[in-house]
Formats: C-alpha cells, structure tokens, sequence
C-alpha cells in the first residue's frame, strides 16, 4: 500500500506538468508573434501516452499493478508515469514576409484549451484526496 | 428474511433507506452480520468498479482519447460518491451492531 | 527556471510591444517635421524584435523542460527609404530648386502597424491571465 497511495495522483501531477509546460510555450509563441524569422513551438505528449498505454498485444493497459490484490488489465511493455513531454518546433510553412510562422488564433485557442484543462487536473487531483481522506476518517 | 438487491446500493442518496432495510434485519439477528456483510461487500465492489473507471478515464484524457470533458468529471465524482456511500454503510453497520450488543436480554 | 516564470516571458512581450507603440506614436508625430536637430527632415524609425534569452533550439537539444523565452527589441533602426519631395519654393526648408524634403512616414501604414502592435498587446495579455489564473487554481489542490 505504502508504494502506490498516490499512484493516480502521480499521474494526474504528471498531465499538470505537461500543461504547465504547454502554457509556457504558448505564451513564449504569443510574446513573439512579431518577431522576424522566429518558428513557434508546441508540446507533444498525448501521442506518447496512447503508445505507451498499447500493451504488446495490442490491448488497453489498464492500471499499474502493485499489488496482487488489484484489479487490473494485462501489463503494457512501459510504465505509464515513465513517459515524458518534449517540445518541437512547428513546420507550418509562414505567409509572412518576415519569415514569422506563429498563427495567433490558433495559439489563443490553444491557451483557452490548456487553462481548462488545467483547472480539470487540479479538480480530479482534489477529488483523489478527498477520497483519501474520507477513507482516513473513518470512525 | 428480506433480500437486499444491489439496486438499493446503487442509488445514490438512498442512504438512508438502505440503513432502514439493515435495521429491519436485526429482528433475525444471528443472521444480521451477514447480511451487513452481503450489503457492505457490494458497496466496496461499487466503489472500487467506480475508482477503476475513473483512472481509466483519467488515462483517457491525459493521452487526448477523451471528446467530452463532463465524462472525465463526472466520473471522478461518482468515484468520490460510492467511496463515501462505503463507509456511511459501515460506519451505519457499526453503530446497530453496537445498539444490539448493548441491547438488555 | 525559475518560480512562475511564464509571466516573464509575456512580461517581456508587453514591454516590447509598447516600446514599439511608442516609436509608431513619435513617426505619426514627426510625420511632417522638415527641420531636426541634425538638420534635415524626421527620418523614420522602426523596432527589431528577437526572441530573448536561451532559443528553443537549446530545448530540441534535450534540455526539455528548461523553457526560457520571451521577446526583446534588438534595435531601433532608422528607415532608408527616400524623403518625400514636395514643391514649395515658398517654404523656408526649401532647396535650390524649391523642393521640401518631408519625413519618409506614411501615416497610413504607421496606423495599420498600430492595430497590430495592439492586437499583439492584448494577446499577450490574455496570455498572462491565463497563466495567473492558473497558479492560482494550483494554490486550490488540497482544499
């Protein structure tokens, strides 16, 4: 029990991460928007989690097992907590005579996206100490 | 003796009725534990079927699958939800076993 | 990185696009000044941004979590482009064959660069209250 209590907590701290660390990049690729020659960037991770949530067989990795009395599926070929975000620079070719591909629209929608995103991580997060606590205190 | 079916532990809010049909069963008492048992152990299989959805989708949306926000949330509440109704039944249990203990003969 | 410092790199975003801001309002205001100190019209001025700090191709490098940003001016250059000739043996900045040479600001275009410095200015507005919003929710896990 000592070695998970937090597991799906570490989880979801790890999609906050991701976020914060999209947030950054986004607002460095708004502060640019006019800056000659400059390429925005953009954080990838979603795809990196379907791959690592693929077990070999092909089907959905479930939770990760710690325990012999946990529930779970069969066990992926990588632990999901394992898996990182990395920041690449997009290749949209630019319209702009000063060579400048940051597409302001796109990246206001993508900051709207992210902060919702953010305030759903912190809610589960507060919702998994809840539980915790509830379990705690019992009478 | 009257049979529990797990629609009464699957509503939510229903707490209350459900502590009155465990009370109704003390009249059989030598049989009461197991009941408190049938109806405690199908809460726990509730809340840890509603947990595991939960992470699943939590997993769902960190890795992008997810369309619907609302599924997510709404998930992560019900988890919360059937945790609580949990241990309402056995902290509820706890005390009629006790007020039977305490019962003069 | 330091703490929060997502806010810097909109700061700095803010910063430079009111200085840009700035060097439009003195083109528009010196768009018809003949005489400067140096002698001879207002000349145009215009800003060089450049990303600040360590580039993103350190990040690509490996380096992926270390996000430093923002923007700065690198300079503010002086246009080249020919002063605009206008006949007015009258004028008392006239030449010998009675041109005025005028500052080479079309106020027009100083306008649309205008919109667009405060396009850019709000966005990153946005960007910081997005940012702000969201450590403030953190300060809620737990409560």
């Amino acid at each position: 029990m000592w070695d998970n209590l937090f597991s799906s907590v570490d989880m979801l701290k790890k999609g906050l991460d991701v976020t914060w660390l999209r947030n950054e990049v986004i607002a460095n690729n708004i502060a640019n928007v006019d800056t000659p020659g400059f390429k925005a960037s953009e954080v990838e991770f979603e795809d990196y989690m379907k791959e690592a949530l693929k077990a070999d067989d092909g089907s959905k990795l479930e939770l990760r097992k710690t325990n012999s009395r946990h529930l779970d599926g069969s066990s992926g070929t990588k632990d999901i907590l394992d898996v990182e975000p990395k920041v690449v620079q997009k290749e949209s070719t630019s319209m702009r005579y000063d060579d400048n591909n940051v597409d302001i629209e796109t990246e206001m929608v993508a900051l709207a996206k992210n902060q919702i995103e953010y305030y759903a991580l912190v809610n589960k997060i507060n919702s998994e100490f809840t539980k915790l606590n509830t379990a705690i205190n019992i009478k | 003796m009257p049979d529990i079916d797990t629609s009464l532990v699957n509503s939510i809010g229903n707490i209350y009725s459900a502590t009155k049909e465990l009370l109704r069963t003390q009249t059989g008492a030598e049989q009461g534990e197991s009941n408190f048992a049938d109806v405690l152990s199908k809460a726990m299989s509730l809340a840890e079927e509603a947990n595991k959805e939960n992470n699943l989708l939590s997993l769902d949306f960190l890795s992008g699958n997810l369309d619907d926000l609302s599924t997510a949330m709404i998930a992560s509440e019900k988890a919360e939800i059937a945790l609580s109704l949990t241990v309402a039944i056995r902290n509820k249990a706890i005390e009629a076993y006790k007020d039977i203990m305490s019962m003069q003969v | 990185m330091g703490f929060l410092s997502g806010m810097d790199i909109s700061a700095s975003a803010l910063t430079a696009q009111r200085l840009r801001m700035d060097v439009i309002a003195e083109n528009i205001a010196n768009a018809d000044t003949t005489r400067t100190e140096d002698g001879g019209p207002y000349r145009r001025k215009y800003v060089v941004f450049g990303e600040q700090g360590n580039t993103f191709s350190d990040i690509i490098k490996g380096r992926t979590n270390d996000v430093v940003g923002g923007v700065k001016v690198l300079e503010i250059g002086e246009d080249d482009t020919d002063f605009k000739l206008v006949y007015d043996p009258k004028h008392p900045d006239a030449n010998e064959e009675g041109y005025v040479e005028y500052p080479n600001v079309d106020t027009l275009q100083e306008m649309v660069d205008m919109i667009s410095a405060y396009r850019s200015y709000e966005a990153n507005v946005t960007a910081f209250n997005a940012y702000k919003e969201m450590a403030v929710k953190a300060l809620e896990i737990g409560e």
